[in-house]
């Protein structure tokens, strides 16, 4: 007996003397097989929408490449990371995507949450990001040199939508409300300060709310004109039907968190005149071609789908000019230009293009249409 | 801080608000109901109201085959379907209910487990339907159709009467009355009363406990089924985090009014429909949950047990 | 009333053990748990790997953290009795002290930590003291909406960055040779452990003594102890104060590493999860609780592979844990009281809890 329960220890310490492995420095090896373009977005989880258009985006770009460079050592799968848009997820999974080697690149994150949380990792490890869609303007400082942006951010597409409304309203009288979401309070922000004068009152529904009726009593005892919803769609239909259902009929506009065919979805015939801005551009309208293409390799062009295939296409680039590891990829991307679907992709030393436009969108007959660029 | 805007479209916030608290009161009624007979907070209740939405999506596309873009029915049509959308709702939730005691609690309670290892297993239970459901709904929200054309009935100094929320809180009512009735007069409802009150006394009395406690989760199923109908009928729009939100809610007032008595549920339902309506005018959507949790505080050290609550021993159902 | 089979109960069976081991021996048990225990960041085997996500930050952070907040939470429901529904809210203005004062002061994270606690002690004092006269599930609503307030407050208050949250957390001094960065978690989960360990010996120290004793008298029942003279209030703020602090301590760690916060992080959910670790483990039980917060925090980052219905798993395994093992997975074995509110009656008779 006692025999049998000394051998069980010896057992059980031998096999946890052999679990602990001496900690291997994490300096990054040289990569032993093909390199990896990474994607980090929502790719489960109540955004995923977002992020599923924009990995095929990724993915579309990826498998052109490899058509035409059948040679490149280039991994053909994307190396998925999925954050749900969280940042209490991002945070323990990007030192794990630091340490592979063989990513050396990655178009994201999506969401600007996440990203503050992901970009001092990569910075420390120097992976390069070029995010199609994370809009908040203080990310540079987060990401620093290995930091880029393919979009404009809330700075700028907060006064445009607050234009779009002006010039689709005469002597509009604005009520702004806001969903309490970083994005959402980061936009109204400059559509305040470019509406001036005409704000006439302000509410913020968190995101859950699901009853309206005291934002829409307030709305209508200010007798505004033109309400301008900071948010995502799923709220944004939700208030906008409400909004309707009570006999209101002002004019409704919200930013890209709300450009999406679900809104439609979810709004009906609610959803009929909404104004929406976007610092993005649907592919169908940058090259129908492409997006004719995209559709018979198997994916569907969405919201934000153009933006990240530029990315990619830019990182693909970088190598096929003979860049193989993070820091030389940086440094192409940094310094070098890419003609992009949406942009020429030329970054500044923050990481952020320019000669971009915002765009404007209206929903006619259950179909989001390209108004055009937001004049300024 | 905005009481001009209270005072102003008072007669309309106090509609809306009697709207909501009607649905907010039928789902309390299954949380009191539970916790009469068996001293327990049901975790899942709000899942079960959840699952009577999508039950009413369900019942309306593939029962009765209307399609989304649908433009609203009329006459003998509408009440058909609603009054289908209606039923079907009540006796999904009612079974989810039935399914979650005998899941969850039967087994925890005979072998007289603590409380909160129930509580953690009702936990467990609401964490996979909501989960389930994600799956189920890709996580995104599903919208309703509109069946019934919203229109507004008349107004009343200032405030826009609409058809759907007369009918909400018209049919509310109803439902409150028969679940009154059948608590007092049917011989279930004085088990109930019974097990409330004292269960050893009632088992030698002879009433069958377990199907009593079936029965008051059927019951309360059902008034969650009926709220889940109601609430889709008015915001046409439902998804798999519905259940969390209105849960906690409709628990405050449920805790509000006196957990374990049913007038305090329906009190309590009503009172923070308004409370949650007003205070959303006067201090903003965003600080409304703050303000119910710190009224419902300030309730609770005056009265321990709620509104109507007498005593915790003395549960009045 | 005895058990139908004769269960191995564990936690006992440990407890003999050690209370037969000389002195000698009990020294060699501790220093060799508490030397694993710092080895563990370098485990390597594929059976306790995290794919998908880093295994030191799991380590760190939930597991770790869990872990404190567990043993936190459990003096004040497992020992005390009252069922706190809010925990979150007190690592949450632990962070949030850190957040505060380490982007808007010099102090750095030493001189921030006792800050911190102190804040989430006060705020336990304040809470406390009006609510903890209110019973059982009239106290889980309140300390519930507490922690809603906590954080609906964050969201809605731009001055200490409203939905933003706040950024640019500075790290803890460097010690020794020991970078504290964001790429490395060991040193900061050397130091949650360090702090762990701590938490732990105080509160064997406590329990052993008056107010242990004082806690178990209010949690079999508050009346009697009452009446047998124990100044019921005063410890159940204790209790809660204390239990307060842990999760404050841990917010300071937390946000130290994580660099930036947002309030919607410090949800209803995490404090439903611990509470879950303490009722999973097995209540009352410092071991228990331990092995109950690693076995919640660790599942759902095991089975990421999973991907789709982890968190559905999850649920179940909740389910059908409690289901089977309702003391916990380290219950003590004694049966020790009657709950007057929870009644039960088998149907065929047998097994009356009376």
């Amino acid at each position: 007996m006692k025999k049998n329960r000394v051998l069980a220890v010896v057992a059980a310490v031998a096999i946890a003397t052999s679990s602990f492995v001496a900690f291997a420095p994490s300096a990054s090896a040289a990569c032993s097989s093909k390199l990896k373009i990474a994607y980090q977005g929502p790719l489960t989880g109540p955004e995923a929408a977002l992020g599923i258009n924009e990995l095929n985006g990724v993915k579309f770009a990826l498998k052109k490449f490899l058509a035409a460079n059948k040679s490149a050592n280039v991994d053909p799968v994307v190396y998925e990371v999925d954050d749900q848009g969280d940042p209490a997820v991002a945070g323990p999974i990007a030192p794990k995507v630091a340490a592979e080697e063989c990513v050396v690149a990655l178009v994201g994150p999506a969401y600007s949450g996440a990203s503050k949380v992901s970009l001092p990792v990569y910075l420390s490890a120097g992976l390069p990001i070029i995010t199609p869609s994370a809009t908040n303007p203080t990310l540079p400082s987060f990401g620093k040199s290995i930091f880029h942006r393919a979009v404009l951010t809330d700075d700028y597409q907060g006064p445009a939508l607050a234009r779009l409304v002006t010039q689709n309203v005469k002597n509009a009288k604005v009520f702004l409300v806001n969903d309490a979401s970083d994005y959402a309070v980061g936009l109204q922000k400059t559509v305040d300060i470019t509406l001036a004068g005409r704000v006439v009152g302000k509410d913020v529904t968190p995101t859950g709310t699901t009853d309206f009726t005291a934002t829409i009593a307030k709305i209508k005892k200010s007798k505004a004109t033109a309400v301008i919803y900071s948010g995502y769609f799923s709220q944004a239909a939700v208030f906008v039907k409400q909004l309707r259902d009570s006999g209101s009929k002002i004019v409704f506009a919200s930013g890209d968190g709300t450009l999406d065919a679900q809104f439609v979805k979810l709004a009906r015939k609610a959803a009929e005149g909404v104004l929406l801005s976007a610092p993005a551009i649907p592919m169908e309208t940058a090259s129908p071609k492409l997006a004719a293409e995209m559709v018979k390799a198997g994916w569907t062009p969405g919201v934000y789908t153009t933006e990240s295939y530029d990315a990619a296409n830019f990182f693909l680039e970088a190598i096929k000019a003979g860049n193989s590891d993070r820091a030389s990829i940086n440094k192409y991307v940094s310094t070098q230009s890419s003609k992009g679907l949406s942009k020429v992709l030329k970054f500044d030393a923050d990481g952020e293009v320019s000669g971009a436009d915002v765009n404007g969108f209206v929903i006619k007959n259950g179909k989001i249409v390209l108004l055009g660029a937001i004049k300024a | 801080m905005d009481f001009a805007l209270l005072h102003d479209a008072f007669w309309g916030l106090t509609f809306d608000g009697i709207a909501l608290g009607a649905i907010y009161a039928l789902i309390s009624l299954g949380y009191t109901l539970v916790y009469g007979v068996l001293r327990l907070i049901n975790f899942a209740h709000s899942e079960v109201f959840m699952i009577g939405t999508f039950a009413a999506l369900v019942a309306s596309s593939g029962l009765m085959g209307v399609k989304v873009e649908d433009e609203p029915r009329t006459g003998v049509s509408m009440i058909l379907t609603l009054l289908v959308c209606l039923v079907v709702a009540m006796l999904a939730s009612a079974i989810t209910a039935v399914l979650v005691e005998i899941v969850a609690y039967r087994r925890l309670r005979q072998r007289g487990a603590t409380k909160l290892a129930t509580l953690i297993s009702a936990i467990g239970v609401s964490i996979s339907l909501v989960e389930l459901f994600r799956i189920l709904t890709d996580s995104l929200p599903r919208e309703f159709p509109r069946i019934m054309e919203k229109t507004f009935l008349f107004s009343y100094a200032g405030a826009d009467i609409r058809n759907d929320k007369v009918i909400v809180i018209i049919a509310a009512g109803l439902m409150m009355f028969a679940l009154e009735r059948f608590i007092t007069k049917s011989r279930l409802g004085k088990g109930i009363r019974a097990v409330s009150m004292d269960e050893n006394t009632s088992t030698l009395m002879g009433v069958n406990i377990n199907r009593v406690i079936t029965v008051t989760f059927f019951a309360g199923g059902l008034m969650a089924g009926a709220a889940a109908f109601f609430y889709i009928l008015v915001y046409e729009n439902t998804s798999f985090k519905v259940g969390f939100f209105l849960g906690i809610s409709a628990f405050t007032a449920a805790v509000l009014g006196g957990i374990g008595n049913l007038k305090g549920a329906l009190f309590g339902g009503f009172a923070l429909g308004l409370m949650e309506t007003w205070t959303s005018a006067v201090f903003g959507t965003a600080w409304k949950a703050v303000i119910s949790f710190i009224i419902l505080v300030l309730v609770l050290l005056i009265k321990p047990t709620g509104l109507f609550g007498e005593s915790i021993q003395q549960a009045r159902v | 009333m005895a058990d139908k089979k004769q269960r191995i109960n564990l936690r006992d069976r440990g407890a003999e053990y050690w209370e037969r081991s000389p002195k000698w021996r009990r020294v060699a048990m501790a220093i060799f748990f508490i030397a694993v225990c710092y080895a563990l960041p370098f485990l390597n085997n594929p059976l306790i790997n995290t794919p998908g996500s880093d295994f030191q930050s799991v380590l760190f952070y939930p597991v770790g953290m869990y872990v404190l907040m567990a043993i936190g939470l459990n003096i004040v429901v497992g020992k005390s009795g009252l069922l706190d529904l809010g925990y979150v809210a007190f690592f949450a203005i632990g962070a949030y002290t850190m957040a505060i004062l380490g982007t808007k002061t010099a102090l750095n994270f030493w001189e921030i930590m006792p800050i911190g606690i102190g804040l989430a002690m006060l705020s336990g004092v304040l809470l406390g003291t009006p609510t903890l006269r209110l019973r059982g599930d009239y106290l889980a609503i309140v300390t519930l909406g507490f922690g809603e307030i906590v954080r609906i407050f964050a969201v809605n208050t731009d001055s200490i960055g409203g939905s933003r949250g706040i950024a640019g957390i500075p790290t803890p001094p460097d010690i020794f040779k020991a970078k504290f960065t964001i790429l490395d978690p060991k040193p900061y989960y050397w130091v949650l452990l360090t702090f762990t360990l701590l938490v732990i010996w105080m509160v064997r120290r406590m329990a052993a003594r008056r107010p242990g004793r004082a806690w178990d008298a209010i949690r079999q029942d508050d009346d009697v102890a009452q009446l047998m003279g124990i100044d019921t209030r005063k410890y159940k703020v204790w209790a809660f104060v204390l239990g307060a602090a842990v999760a404050g301590m841990g917010g300071v760690i937390y946000a130290s590493q994580i660099l930036s916060i947002v309030p919607d992080q410090f949800n209803l959910n995490i404090s439903i999860l611990i509470l879950a670790c303490v009722v999973f483990g097995g209540i009352g039980n410092v071991w228990g609780v331990i092995l109950g917060a690693v076995l919640l925090a660790f599942t759902p980052e095991r089975i990421r592979f999973l991907s789709q219905p982890r968190i559905l798993v999850f649920g179940i395994a909740l389910v059908v844990m409690m289901n089977l093992r309702p003391d916990g997975i380290l219950p003590k074995k004694k049966r020790e009281h009657f709950d007057p509110d929870w009644h039960t009656v088998e149907e065929s008779g047998e097994g009356q809890t009376k």
